[in-house]
């Protein structure tokens, strides 16, 4: 199963608490979306922005009204404790992968992520690291207490000097990136289903890949 | 010693200079053997190594470095082959495998200015050229028809016959930088490039996979495969991992041998009646300067002491920014469109002229690991990342480089795997780059506000990329104290000695030095022709 | 057996009504109906002369073309007007001789490799348009094509006449009345002057078409010609006329195929140039052939497979340093999958053939799909576009059975193989796989030797007879 293209975020409909779908809803969506959880086979139900209930933008109107900003901490907290406790909960076998997944939810800022994707990068970081699978844990445990907000938390993290501060970037840059490890050790664990290249994939192919007949990219991208 | 090789003509070097004079010379009926220094390489397996690498950032990870030719390559680390004696970096990329670096490119095929050849006539800086551009158009048409080039009418350099085919289609992102930046009296046109916009000499039309660099995955882009198999085709020899290191002469200076190890450092002795240096503008004066002896303590070709210096490329400042209208580069190939206008001008006599250059290259890569590094994560990543993704473009100079004898190559204290010494630059960029690169800037700052720009990110003065544009370091000229090569490109010092390859350009011009290069290459292997 | 010898030979005599109406000269250059011209171009288009009768890059219609066969080279002849080496001094009834039975204006028989057995269908009316089209809007080549130099016996062209006997049905075309206008026109056109059963009809041990399996699948040198008829899995029962006249002239049907090798010479010089009416006919006609069934084909070989990646096994994982040791998935990804997607959906714009969903790997013959990964698609030589390149360059035998092979498990039909002996042959024969449609047809005097051998005998016999 590959993840599809979106819409949603990127394409502008951002400033969520200014259109007209109500928290609510999205908070429904959310408690769909962690049902799956436990299975980690990330087969959301949907793929509405749920995240967007985090959005920080500066372009984001009413993110600086206190009302709002009480809301989305609520919201922010109810999500975080959906997402991460039954992770943390789950037989210890699975939990380190299960706190993986929720971890990379979060960061990832996507709703449903490939199971199978997720095992080989959770894979690859654990041979990189073997202490990945309790750091991961440790991560997603701070987290869960904390209800951080990822947009702040690698600044946190640092500021703390937190033996955790590499963690966040390892994670999502093998989820976006697809590649895990550093310098000599790196290599590429996806390329085609890496996120930054699925979440444009409705406007652009990963280099190397086609884009149709002769002078297709004439065209306005639509 | 293993065996006696023998051909009429032996070229060093399979790059694309070195390959197309054999396939001219061996279609005029002489035996060639060209010895080239690295491996064989595949097409599809450099797409599948590109698409499995984990710097997709360095174009070179996926080209194989093999123990017995090393070539340069600074990711993850610098591999310590190219050795930096400063002042400048100078970060050179090269690749030693059958068909050369132009393995990847972006197909920049230009030809120079009339003007470029002339410019301490007419400006009082650099030094001119033994030749008139006259003089080298029909080598420039012969490449450009060898190698399915098109372009732009009115770029500033004559031609006699037209392209061999029309521009490859205009991206959408380079249209909307036509329309917008006329506005400003910017005239974007589509560069000259050796790409397909139709089936040509047996290879399809571009499909716009933008992946030019590191290498086209179908062929629509002349490169060095292309070449190797049609002087194959043609009859050529090649022969892979032979690693040339000593050049031989005889007491009269001919040029009898050359010897070569192969990976198990066995050596043998090739001989032949001409002799090609094609093995480009930092490994060439390296193999001349090794081969000195006696009679030539400083190196063969070298009584001039000019071999190795006046070493130039073409650095780059760029701007990065976001345009105020989703455009989506990575649409198409990667390098389709330039403004031509600051390549000349009296100007030149007080800084650098240059050409602009807009990328069409995807931005989705470098800005997620922009974004990653900076800790934007959640949904503001993805965000984040489709607007960069659809609205940041760039816009860089490539600028021209004085020679300039300081600026040089030479042999290194440091041997590789085999026991010869690596190659060692000597870099400087002076006022003349500077006060161009301030120029361009201007330019930038227009650019961007006629494309209502914002997040505007300029390169920090004074820190340049490098455009893998090696020339000067055995420049051709008339006179043989203080000059490599004659106007043919047979050295001063050896009448059985051709270089062929952007090394004997004694300028660099505003661009890419390719099919100037093999315009020279190719009037080098008439006169070989036409004299032997 | 003993009435096969004394076969006339001239057979001159059947009367052609319009003879003596329009048996002109070359060089008396009248001023012939335009329409007329028109038409007899238009139907020479739909006979497809050029493939056999013009060399690459060669002047048109003038021959010289060599066809590879089984029992030597055979050379097309030229027939423009030329009256020293072409067809110049050829009255109608002689042209339509050459044209429907086979017999040249000296009396010689020509080789089957020339499609008579098909043009004999073809009716008297368009057979004096094509003679007026020849004879005056062909430009004369004054220039001798090399002859066809076959070794005994098959120089003796006098043997065709016994297979003729056998195998010529020279009655014209004769329009079914209970069938539509249109049925009866793509009959016409099938059956005659498209000759499609030349390829698609496979053969009997006399190398003569199989009238049971009409139009049920063919071999054309290293290329098989699929199955046409209506069955709704072997043939073409579930492909629209739309399908099948986009196909005709454009070589392309949506989610279904392509064509390449033969198929895409004859579209490109032939049906491509036909008008939508007759193509339509032709579909008409095809969709109504009896179907002919191939146990094996359980669902249509457009009905296979789905976008699948096989992605995970792949990256991070260094290639072999064998190139025969890279899997199906690493040779897909560093071959294919540029143009047809990691996942086989091809391009967005449907321009580049999604490889589900897609004839080329629905086939339990795999032939097809070996050419076409050896050679590529090649649409209009020389002139317009490599609608795909060939890896015969790139990748050995073993490299393209390990890919075909995968390309059909992963995307395709599952009970398909691609061996790498298979590979082999293929690519030897692919060398000159250009016009292979005519070596196909020409095999035919493979049956000439067993008439020839047989005859021998029995002239043996009665010598042996005679003398005691």
């Amino acid at each position: 199963m590959r993840p599809e293209a979106r819409s949603g975020p990127g394409q502008g409909d951002f400033a969520l608490l200014g259109d007209s779908v109500t928290p609510l809803a999205r908070a429904s969506t959310i408690n769909d979306t962690v049902m799956t959880l436990g299975a980690l086979h990330g087969a959301g139900p949907s793929d509405t922005p749920v995240f967007s209930v985090l959005d920080h933008s500066q372009t984001t109107a009413g993110s600086h009204d206190p009302v709002r900003r009480a809301l989305l901490v609520t919201l922010l907290a109810a999500y975080v404790t959906t997402l991460v406790s039954p992770a943390l909960a789950a037989p210890s076998t699975d939990a380190a992968l299960a706190a993986f997944l929720a971890a990379s939810k979060l960061l990832t800022g996507r709703p449903t992520l490939e199971s199978e994707q997720a095992s080989r990068l959770f894979g690859a970081l654990t041979a990189d690291d073997p202490q990945f699978p309790e750091k991961v844990q440790a991560l997603a445990s701070l987290i869960d207490q904390r209800k951080i907000d990822p947009l702040r938390l690698q600044q946190v993290l640092d500021a703390e000097r937190s033996e955790l501060a590499a963690l966040p970037r390892d994670i999502v840059t093998a989820w976006y990136v697809g590649v895990v490890g550093d310098d000599e050790r790196a290599r590429c664990i996806t390329f085609e289903t890496s996120l930054m290249n699925v979440i444009v994939s409705d406007r652009l192919k990963p280099p190397s890949y086609c884009y149709g007949v002769y002078g297709s990219w004439a065209q306005k991208p639509t | 010693m293993a065996q006696d090789l023998s051909a009429d003509i032996v070229v060093i070097g399979s790059g694309v200079c070195g390959l197309l004079a054999a396939h001219r010379l061996v279609m005029q009926g002489a035996s060639l053997l060209i010895l080239e220094a690295g491996p064989r390489v595949d097409r599809g397996r450099i797409v599948a190594a590109y698409r499995n690498s984990a710097w997709k950032g360095n174009w070179m990870a996926p080209y194989p470095s093999m123990p017995w030719a090393p070539h340069p390559n600074y990711h993850p680390k610098d591999n310590g082959y190219l050795i930096q004696a400063g002042p400048y970096p100078y970060p050179a990329e090269y690749i030693r495998v059958v068909g050369g670096t132009i393995w990847h490119w972006a197909a920049h095929a230009w030809r120079v200015l009339p003007n470029d050849l002339k410019i301490k006539s007419l400006y009082g800086v650099g030094r001119d050229w033994p030749l008139s551009y006259e003089e080298l158009e029909p080598y420039y048409y012969e490449a450009e028809v060898k190698m399915g080039v098109s372009g732009a009418p009115n770029t500033g350099s004559p031609r006699t016959k037209p392209f061999p085919m029309e521009p490859v289609a205009e991206p959408w992102a380079m249209r909307r930088f036509r329309e917008r930046l006329a506005a400003g009296g910017y005239e974007v046109v589509s560069n000259t490039t050796a790409r397909n916009s139709r089936t040509y000499d047996g290879r399809p039309a571009c499909c716009g996979n933008n992946n030019c660099q590191p290498i086209c995955p179908i062929g629509a882009q002349y490169d060095g495969g292309v070449a190797a198999s049609a002087a194959e085709a043609a009859g050529a020899k090649i022969i892979p991992n032979a690693v040339v290191y000593r050049i031989e002469h005889d007491p009269q200076g001919r040029i009898v041998a050359v010897h070569y190890y192969d990976p198990n450092k066995t050596s043998y002795r090739v001989t032949g009646k001409t002799f090609i240096l094609a093995a480009n503008g930092i490994e060439s004066p390296k193999l001349l300067l090794m081969s000195a002896s006696d009679k030539y303590p400083k190196g063969l070709a070298n009584g001039s002491d000019m071999v190795g210096r006046n070493l130039m490329d073409h650095p780059s400042s760029s701007l990065t920014f976001d345009a105020e209208e989703e455009l989506w580069l990575g649409r198409g190939h990667q390098s389709p469109s330039s403004i031509n206008t600051f390549r000349d001008g009296a100007f030149r006599s007080e800084y650098a002229a240059f050409r602009l250059d807009f990328t069409n290259i995807s931005q989705v890569r470098s800005a997620a690991e922009d974004l990653i590094a900076a800790g934007v994560y959640g949904p503001e990543l993805e965000k984040q990342l489709r607007y960069r993704s659809a609205h940041q473009v760039n816009v860089k100079d490539v600028l021209e480089v004085l020679p300039n004898p300081e600026n040089r190559v030479v042999l290194s204290s440091q041997k590789d795997a085999l026991g010869i010494p690596k190659p060692e630059v000597h870099y400087a960029l002076d006022d003349y780059v500077h006060k161009g690169m301030a120029a361009a800037k201007v330019e930038y700052a227009r650019i961007a506000e006629l494309m209502g720009g914002t997040n505007l990110r300029y390169t920090p003065d004074g820190q340049y990329a490098n455009n893998q544009h090696i020339t000067g370091t055995m420049s051709m000229g008339n006179d043989p104290k203080d000059s490599v090569v004659d106007r043919f490109g047979r050295a001063h010092d050896h009448p059985n000695l051709f270089i062929a390859g952007t090394g004997v350009m004694p300028t660099a011009a505003t661009v890419n030095s390719t099919l100037t290069g093999v315009a020279l290459a190719l009037r080098t292997a008439q006169h070989i022709h036409e004299t032997s | 057996m003993k009435s096969i010898l004394p076969l006339p030979i001239a057979s001159g005599a059947i009367a052609i009504a319009l003879a003596s109406v329009n048996a002109l000269p070359a060089f008396a250059a009248p001023p012939a109906d335009a329409d007329l011209i028109q038409r007899g171009q238009y139907l020479a288009a739909a006979g497809d002369c050029v493939a056999c009768h013009t060399t690459p890059g060669g002047k048109a219609l003038a021959g010289g073309l060599s066809l590879p066969t089984p029992v030597g080279a055979i050379v097309s002849t030229n027939i423009t007007p030329s009256k020293t080496y072409g067809i110049g001094t050829y009255t109608l009834p002689q042209f339509a001789d050459a044209l429907r039975k086979g017999v040249r204006a000296d009396g010689q028989r020509l080789y089957p490799a020339m499609p008579y057995t098909s043009y004999a269908q073809v009716s008297d009316d368009d057979v004096k348009a094509l003679y007026a089209y020849f004879m005056n809007a062909v430009a004369p080549v004054d220039a001798p094509s090399p002859q066809t130099e076959l070794s005994f016996p098959f120089n003796i062209r006098l043997s065709m006449a016994a297979w003729n006997l056998l195998f010529l049905d020279s009655k014209p075309f004769e329009p079914d009345p209970s069938k539509s206008a249109e049925w009866n026109r793509g009959a016409y056109l099938v059956r005659g002057l498209t000759h499609c059963s030349a390829c698609h009809t496979p053969r009997n041990v006399l190398m003569a078409e199989k009238a049971s399996r009409d139009l049920g699948g063919g071999e054309v040198g290293p290329w098989h010609a699929p199955n046409i008829t209506s069955d709704a899995n072997s043939g073409i029962g579930g492909w629209s006329e739309r399908d099948l006249i986009d196909y005709m002239r454009d070589g392309r049907a949506v989610n279904k195929a392509q064509a390449a090798g033969p198929m895409a010479e004859a579209i490109d010089n032939s049906l491509h140039l036909l008008q939508d009416s007759d193509l339509r006919s032709i579909a008409v006609y095809l969709k109504a052939v009896p179907a002919v069934r191939n146990d094996e084909d359980a669902r249509p070989a457009f009905g296979w497979g789905a976008a699948a990646d096989d992605l995970s096994g792949i990256r991070g994982v260094p290639l072999p340093a064998d190139p025969n040791q890279m899997s199906g998935p690493q040779l897909y990804d560093a071959y294919c999958a540029t143009c047809h997607q990691s996942d086989g959906q091809g391009s967005d714009d449907g321009g580049l053939p999604s490889l589900f969903h897609n004839t080329a790997l629905g086939r339990t013959n795999t032939n097809n799909l070996v050419m076409v990964l050896l050679d590529g698609i090649h649409r209009l030589p020389g002139a317009s576009d490599i609608l795909m390149p060939g890896f015969a360059h790139e990748l050995s035998d073993q490299q393209i059975a390990t890919l075909g092979a995968y390309l059909t498990q992963r995307y395709g039909n599952p009970s398909a193989a691609v061996t790498t002996a298979q590979v082999q042959d293929l690519r030897a024969g692919s060398a000159s796989s250009f016009l292979i449609v005519a070596t196909r047809v020409a095999m035919s005097a493979v049956a000439v030797l067993a008439i020839l051998v047989a005859a021998f005998w029995m002239f043996r016999r009665r010598r042996q007879g005679a003398a005691q």
